[in-house]
């Protein structure tokens, strides 16, 4: 039931419901972002949709060509490479992202002397910037004095070429990716600080034991941001392009050639910007597919505590 | 009195919004190019339309990539201000990385803040000039010209040439050359390499001066190459640079058929010109891998690891003579030049900068003023006696000399072979650039030692005949 409040601020009083009052800080909340995305992205995110049926080089006047984009798209043959290295990124990705950053998340939620600086530790990467990331990477897979052949040689491995290797080179880059699961660090934390002790007070008393705890009580209550994470990971790894732009330039013979790199090259390189126009907004359904998809099967695994 | 803020009522309010989002960038965007005012005449030019007022300094932008150590302090700083000073405009400068040149160019035009000037390779200058994004100079240079056009060197003409059209003014010639150290060659009692070389000689020669962690010479039957720590021979395997070694081996110059029509890197000669190229790394190990040359270039912290004794010869442009001047370079003047070895052809390459007009430039007469100044003697001789820039004025490359006469050997090396043979690569035109990409795609694992020169081959001519089947012409 909305129960009539009466704000007082000055002069004037203004009375609302609870639920709009509720509203209207949702909206205070939300207008930061709203006007940057109308004042900044919607033109240019309109406009690259017009653009999409056009050929235009950036230079010159675009000239109408209906859907002939996205009809090249298909006949693409860089397409299907790009996009199987894309697919092949974000669902190797993904889950060992999330496993990572639970994993993470659990051993940073216990009480021990000094957590904080650990926590600190394990997030510091995901504030480095992404071309430092990379930088720093494409030292440690050098394969002549880099350490991972200097780890592997300790071992009595044999040395590799990583980022110069057609089979090791997108596992490189994903292990470069995983070097930032910091970053969803505080969100799955805060899932499991906030869950209710009382939970696992009476688990326990149902004698439960530590993997039952987790499996039972502490997965299921996380689930909502298992959701985000992977919602989240899955749009920003569709989008992968600066570590593969840096570290590898799509190579070895096109195996890091990711969706978004094709795209830049086409925008940038080749001049062929109403094409990219078409390839953003191709990228933008999938994303958008996935996306929806995952909602629609959230209900069948992400639970809500009520 | 309730509020109520309907759903419905911000989501207008956003609409609105972005309506007038859109509009504002429709209204800040220029004019195509290709919808732009015709270039002026000769007539107008000469009678100075388009100039500043009288009395107001004008503010030129001027697009480029000199501020790397070895070009800013030592050669464009005092050619600016001498500019500067001579023209009475002032210039102000957009540093952009070598590599994103005309991507660089492609956002500020698109934004609607286009430079006056800009710096061009020759190869993407074509690619931007065919878009309309580039002035034709041949009216100006018709009723004004910066200097006698036949002193420049021909094969630059044409590098900047699209269309019948010259787009962009040669400023400089980056021919290549074979650097030696001869303090490697004199430790090990052996000549130094010469104009009349064969290639046998050369590789005969860096087998002796590739040693490994041991201290064993190539020739010797224990030598490890994996523990390399001195190559006889290094070579750059950019599509651009390594045409010359190429073409040196195989007597053919033509990647493409004079009409852009096929790809004819596929012929029996210059499939064995490349192989002998992967074999010298794979085979002879004269020459490192890339993961070799990768981590030499990691040790060498920026400086180019000749300059750091790895290599006893490198084939590589002349640009290196000045970045051989800096500082922490260990050779010191234990160093000199030479032209490629006796091949099946002689070879000299053209390439280098050319400086265009950008087309939506505010001050186009002022930025032709820059550029006569560029190409005058004395601005040639800046820009080329420190060794930073060849200029591409022929009676003027020898101020390319560095003072200090080291190399010795400099215009034997860079000057007379291109004014005997120096020519144009006429396949850089508007599409080289994703066909380079493709190439070089094919033929990396080549240095690897993960593919022969005939797979590579086979695998990339029918691509790139397919893309240029389909080019814009």
């Amino acid at each position: 039931m909305a129960e009539a409040l009466s704000v007082s601020g000055g002069r004037r009083t203004l009375n609302l419901s609870v639920r709009a009052r509720e509203g209207l800080d949702a909206y205070v909340m939300l207008l930061p972002w709203v006007v940057g995305f109308v004042l900044l992205e919607a033109g240019p995110f309109v406009a690259s949709l017009g653009l999409s049926f056009t050929k235009w080089d950036m230079f010159s006047s675009p000239v109408w060509v209906g859907l002939s984009n996205y009809q090249d798209m298909v006949a693409d043959r860089l397409m299907g490479m790009a996009v199987f290295n894309t697919v092949y990124y974000t669902f190797i990705l993904i889950p060992l992202q999330v496993l990572a950053t639970l994993a993470m998340s659990l051993a940073l939620n216990m009480k021990v002397r000094g957590i904080r600086w650990y926590r600190t530790l394990y997030y510091l990467p995901s504030i480095t910037p992404a071309v430092a990331n990379a930088l720093l990477w494409m030292l440690i897979f050098q394969p002549e004095f880099g350490i991972a052949n200097f780890v592997l040689q300790k071992l009595g491995l044999p040395r590799q070429l990583w980022l110069l290797d057609i089979r090791l080179a997108k596992p490189s880059l994903i292990i470069m990716s995983l070097s930032l699961v910091g970053g969803s660090m505080p969100v799955m934390l805060a899932g499991l600080q906030g869950i209710s002790t009382e939970l696992y007070e009476a688990a326990r008393i149902d004698g439960a034991g530590r993997w039952q705890l987790l499996r039972r009580v502490t997965l299921p209550l996380l689930t909502p941001v298992i959701f985000f994470i992977t919602v989240t990971g899955i749009i920003g790894s569709f989008q992968v392009f600066t570590s593969a732009f840096l570290a590898t330039n799509g190579g070895p013979q096109n195996a890091t050639l990711f969706y978004v790199l094709l795209l830049y090259r086409n925008a940038f390189q080749y001049f062929k910007m109403g094409y990219s126009c078409a390839m953003a907004w191709a990228l933008f359904v999938v994303i958008l597919a996935f996306t929806v998809l995952q909602f629609w099967l959230s209900s069948k695994w992400v639970h809500y505590e009520t | 009195m309730k509020h109520r803020i309907t759903r419905r009522g911000l989501l207008g309010g956003m609409g609105a919004m972005a309506g007038a989002a859109v509009l504002a960038a429709c209204a800040a965007t220029p004019a195509p190019a290709g919808e732009q005012e015709p270039a002026p005449t000769a007539e107008a030019v000469a009678e100075g339309a388009g100039a500043a007022p009288a009395g107001e300094v004008v503010e030129l932008t001027f697009q480029h990539f000199f501020q790397s150590p070895e070009l800013w302090e030592t050669a464009f700083v005092p050619i600016f201000a001498h500019i500067e000073e001579t023209l009475g405009v002032k210039i102000n400068h957009i540093p952009t990385p070598y590599g994103e040149m005309s991507t660089k160019l492609l956002t500020l035009v698109a934004g609607g803040t286009p430079p006056d000037l800009t710096s061009l390779g020759n190869t993407v200058l074509t690619d931007v000039a065919k878009r309309g994004a580039l002035l034709p100079l041949d009216d100006r240079i018709a009723a004004d010209p910066p200097c006698p056009m036949e002193d420049i060197m021909p094969s630059r003409i044409v590098d900047n040439t699209w269309d019948g059209k010259l787009y962009g003014m040669p400023i400089d010639q980056g021919s290549d050359g074979l650097y030696y150290n001869t303090a490697i060659f004199d430790a090990a009692g052996l000549d130094y390499p010469n104009p009349d070389w064969t290639w046998d000689q050369l590789v005969e020669t860096a087998l002796a001066l590739t040693v490994d962690e041991a201290g064993r010479p190539a020739t010797d039957p224990g030598f490890d190459p994996t523990t390399t720590k001195q190559w006889g021979f290094q070579f750059d395997t950019s599509l651009h640079r390594m045409h010359n070694l190429v073409t040196s081996l195989s007597g053919n110059e033509a990647w493409f058929d004079k009409d852009i029509t096929v790809c004819q890197m596929d012929s029996p000669e210059i499939v064995e010109a490349l192989q002998y190229l992967i074999d010298l790394r794979c085979v002879h190990h004269v020459a490192p891998t890339t993961e070799q040359a990768a981590g030499v270039e990691g040790l060498a912290g920026g400086i180019f690891p000749f300059g750091l004794g790895y290599f006893a010869m490198q084939f590589a442009w002349v640009g290196m003579t000045s970045a051989l001047k800096l500082e922490g370079v260990k050779i010191g003047t234990d160093w000199d030049v030479t032209t490629y070895p006796k091949g099946k052809m002689a070879v000299a390459s053209s390439s280098g900068q050319g400086f265009p007009i950008v087309k939506d430039s505010k001050h186009p007469d002022e930025a032709w003023a820059v550029i006569k100044e560029f190409m005058t003697e004395n601005v040639m001789k800046m820009l080329g006696q420190n060794g930073a820039w060849m200029p591409a004025r022929i009676s003027m490359a020898r101020y390319g000399q560095p003072a200090d006469g080291v190399p010795e050997h400099y215009s034997e090396a860079f000057i007379d072979p291109v004014s005997e043979y120096g020519f144009s690569k006429w396949w850089y035109v508007p599409g080289w650039s994703e066909w380079d990409q493709t190439i070089t795609n094919e033929v990396d694992p080549c240095w690897l030692c993960q593919r022969s020169a005939k797979e590579a081959v086979d695998t990339f001519v029918p691509i790139v005949n397919e893309m240029v089947e389909k080019r814009e012409r």
